[in-house]
């Protein structure tokens, strides 16, 4: 009976011993360094230094933006709260409407820009840690309306 | 020890082996097996697999439970227009029959085909539809019945709640667009103010006065050039302020439709739309 258990132990072994041979751990990635970029990336890299327009207002819109940009915001870094920034606003404004109406959408969102109250109350978040505030919201047309609460984080414009 | 070890492991694997008798006992594709897996995944609430499950069953054999239970699992799926059909599908001479057409209408309310529910109510004035029917007034347009004959269909105790709905429905607390426009026009970030955005009034009524004065005191000084610059920007945000009432208002009415629809989605899931709730899973 000696003999048969030691045979019995035997067996086990082999068995454990093919287990780890046949199933090792193959998480060796889960441990090891991880690579992770701390760049953060720049809005400026993503901006159109362009004159093109499909019009003289946008023309000129866009001659005022970039010469804040390249003089102001490259230098002065990404500061504005809101998504998207302040200029950007303007030229999208311009974009979607005319070179009048647009300037009053910029005049309104740079007011509100320096009201430094109850923006998270107001505003819902973008996934960039800014206030999600498009100017579609402004161009008087209720049907371009939807309305976001601010407890919600908007993932992508 | 080790020989009582041996023995609890060995007697087992004789004693019940897997073999070709026992696979046939349980046959696992055998109608009753396949609803029984089906409401097992039912209860787990794995409807995607439970309705693959139940439409095998019913493939072989014809029962309406089985059909209304996929109709539920689309249902809590999300997929309206899918559990809809299903509920149709449901016989006339079922017993199911009357909670089908109750879950039918509500999968039509779900999926936002009022005007279609309107038109049965007014075709077949079926009894399941009378109360969903009065709710589809409160997400279009179309004028409110009165009051009266809105509420009778509803329970007491619904009835203060859809009362307060129809309220609201029927007198907004909109702010008027021309009336912002009109106070910002004569003060500076008087219309924010009155759209209970102080902060956003009170930064408009600084911008504007502060360079207004800026302007005034430099023409006085006979400095015309930085004059007419102050006197631009502070046009700029005199502009700024009116057209920024205008937006303001209806983003301000915005808040006040999706608070409005939000609170009432609310209040019609917790009421399960007024359709029964089954509980297969007892």
């Amino acid at each position: 009976m000696n003999c048969m258990m030691k045979y019995f132990y035997k067996v086990i072994f082999v068995n454990l011993l093919l287990c780890m041979y046949h199933f090792p751990q193959t998480d060796y990635e889960k441990w090891s360094k991880a690579e992770i970029s701390y760049e953060t990336t720049s809005i400026n890299r993503e901006r159109e230094y362009s004159f093109k327009g499909n019009n003289a207002g946008e023309v000129v819109m866009r001659t005022f933006v970039n010469a804040y940009w390249f003089f102001i915001s490259d230098v002065d870094g990404d500061n504005c709260p809101f998504q998207p920034s302040c200029s950007s606003f303007f030229k999208e404004s311009v974009k979607m409407t005319n070179i009048f109406q647009g300037t009053l959408m910029f005049a309104d969102r740079f007011t509100r820009d320096m009201n430094f109250f109850d923006r998270y109350e107001h505003y819902p978040r973008h996934i960039s840690g800014r206030f999600y505030d498009p100017p579609e919201l402004y161009v008087l047309d209720k049907k371009n309306i939807s309305f976001i609460p601010p407890s919600v984080v908007v993932k992508d414009e | 020890m080790k020989i009582v070890l041996l023995l609890l492991i060995s007697v087992p694997i004789i004693l019940y082996p897997q073999n070709e008798i026992t696979i046939g006992y349980f046959n696992i594709n055998s109608p009753d097996n396949i609803k029984k897996f089906a409401n097992f995944l039912f209860c787990e609430k794995d409807y995607l697999r439970a309705i693959f499950e139940y439409q095998k069953y019913i493939s072989i054999v014809d029962d309406d439970t089985s059909a209304f239970k996929i109709g539920l699992a689309y249902s809590r799926l999300g997929n309206f227009q899918k559990s809809a059909e299903w509920f149709k599908t449901i016989k006339e001479n079922s017993k199911l029959r009357s909670y089908s057409n109750q879950e039918y209408y509500a999968s039509l309310f779900r999926n936002k085909e009022y005007y279609l529910l309107k038109k049965i109510y007014k075709d077949e004035k079926p009894n399941e539809l009378q109360k969903l029917y009065y709710l589809t007034y409160f997400f279009t347009n179309d004028s409110l019945p009165p009051i009266i004959k809105f509420i009778q269909s509803f329970a007491d105790n619904d009835q203060e709640s859809i009362e307060n709905f129809y309220e609201l429905k029927k007198n907004p607390a909109y702010k008027n667009e021309l009336t912002a426009i009109l106070l910002s026009t004569i003060i500076p970030g008087a219309g924010k103010i009155y759209l209970k955005e102080y902060g956003d009034g009170i930064i408009a009524f600084i911008a504007t006065s502060l360079f207004g004065y800026l302007a005034y005191s430099n023409f006085n000084a006979k400095h015309n050039f930085r004059g007419w610059l102050f006197s631009g920007i502070s046009a700029f945000f005199y502009g700024g302020s009116i057209y920024g009432s205008a937006s303001a208002t209806q983003i301000y009415n915005a808040r006040i439709d999706f608070n409005f629809y939000s609170r009432l989605n609310s209040y019609l899931e917790e009421k399960n739309y007024f359709v029964p709730e089954y509980d297969f899973c007892k």
